[in-house]
C-alpha cells in the first residue's frame, strides 16, 4: 500500500495507470466539496468532478511536486468550475424562487436577525443570488466567504493579485447584497 | 439585508456538507483514463499515407540509381571513352571551319 501522494504519482508516470484510481478516492471528497459551491445539481456536479480529474490525468506532467498534489487539484477543480460558471452564464441558466423553497424566502423576508437558516437552504439561497454575479467574481467570494481562504491563498489559486481579489470581494459582495433584496422583493411579488 | 443577515447566511452555508461521491466514482473516472490512456488511431489522409511511403520510396530510388550506374559501367566497354569523345568533339567544333 502507497500511503504517500508523489511516490503513488511516481508509480503513475512510470506505467501504473491503475494507481490513478487510488487517487481519485483519495481525493474525491475534497473535490466534491470544492464543485458543490459552484453547481448543486447532483449529475452535473459528477459531471464536473469527473472532468476535473480527467483533466489531472490529463495534465499530469505539468505537476512539478514544489506544493502539495491536493493544492494543484484544488486549482485545477476551481479552473473547471470557473469554465463551468462561463459556459452556463452563456446559457443563463437560473434556478427559479420556486426552487428556493419557503422557509429559505420566509427567512429572506424577515426584516429581523433572529430567524435562523438551514445550512442547505443558506446554500441555496447564495447560489441563486451569486448567479447574479460575474463567474471571477463569484468564485472569488466563494473561496472568501465560504470556504475561509486567506487572500493570500486565493492569489495563489486563482492568480489574481491581492488588490484585485480584494476589489473583486468587495464588489461581489455589494452585488450579492442588491441580488439578495431583489430576492426578497421578487418573492413578495 | 444588512451585514449581519449575509454574515449569518455565510455562516450557515460555510457549514453545508457537499454529497458524498458515488461508489462507482472512481470506477467511472478510471474507464474515462483508460480510454484517454489508449494509443490514438492512426490517421490515414493522403499526406500520412506518402509519410508512411517514403522511406520505402527512398530505397526504391536508391536502386533505381544504383541499376542506371551499373548499367552504365557494363556498356562502359563498347562506347568510346571520354578523353576520345572530347577529342572528337574538339576536332569537329574547333578545326572543322579551317577545311572549308
Amino acid at each position: 500500500m502507497v500511503t504517500d501522494d508523489a511516490e503513488l504519482l511516481e508509480r503513475i508516470r512510470n506505467g501504473a495507470v491503475d494507481d490513478f484510481g487510488e487517487i481519485v478516492r483519495r481525493h474525491q471528497a475534497r473535490v466534491f466539496a470544492i464543485l458543490h459551491r459552484y453547481e448543486r445539481d447532483p449529475q452535473r456536479l459528477e459531471d464536473l468532478a469527473q472532468e476535473t480529474f480527467i483533466k489531472t490525468w490529463r495534465f499530469l506532467d505539468k505537476f512539478d511536486g514544489r506544493a502539495p498534489f491536493e493544492h494543484w487539484l484544488s486549482k485545477v477543480a476551481l479552473r473547471t468550475a470557473l469554465d463551468h460558471l462561463r459556459k452556463r452564464k452563456r446559457l443563463q441558466q437560473e434556478m427559479s424562487l420556486s426552487e428556493l423553497g419557503e422557509s429559505a424566502l420566509d427567512w429572506l423576508r424577515d426584516p429581523g436577525e433572529g430567524a435562523r437558516i438551514e445550512a442547505r437552504q443558506a446554500g441555496e439561497l447564495l447560489a441563486r443570488a451569486m448567479d447574479e454575479l460575474s463567474p471571477e467574481d463569484r468564485q472569488v467570494l466563494t473561496l472568501l466567504e465560504l470556504e475561509g481562504r486567506s487572500v493570500k491563498e486565493i492569489r495563489e489559486l486563482t492568480g489574481f493579485s491581492s488588490v484585485t481579489v480584494r476589489v473583486r470581494a468587495y464588489r461581489a459582495r455589494a452585488r450579492l447584497k442588491k441580488a439578495l433584496i431583489n430576492l426578497k422583493e421578487t418573492s413578495h411579488e | 439585508m444588512n451585514e449581519r443577515k449575509m454574515k449569518q447566511l455565510f455562516e450557515a452555508a460555510r457549514v453545508e456538507s457537499a454529497p458524498v461521491a458515488p461508489g462507482d466514482f472512481d470506477t467511472r473516472v478510471m474507464a474515462a483514463v483508460r480510454r484517454e490512456a489508449r494509443p490514438p488511431v492512426m490517421a490515414t489522409s493522403l499526406w500520412d499515407q506518402i509519410g508512411m511511403l517514403l522511406p520505402r520510396l527512398g530505397v526504391a530510388s536508391l536502386l533505381l540509381i544504383g541499376v542506371c550506374i551499373a548499367a552504365d559501367i557494363y556498356s562502359g566497354g563498347a562506347a568510346p571513352g571520354l578523353t576520345a569523345s572530347v577529342d572528337q568533339l574538339s576536332e569537329q567544333w574547333l578545326f572543322g571551319a579551317n577545311r572549308d
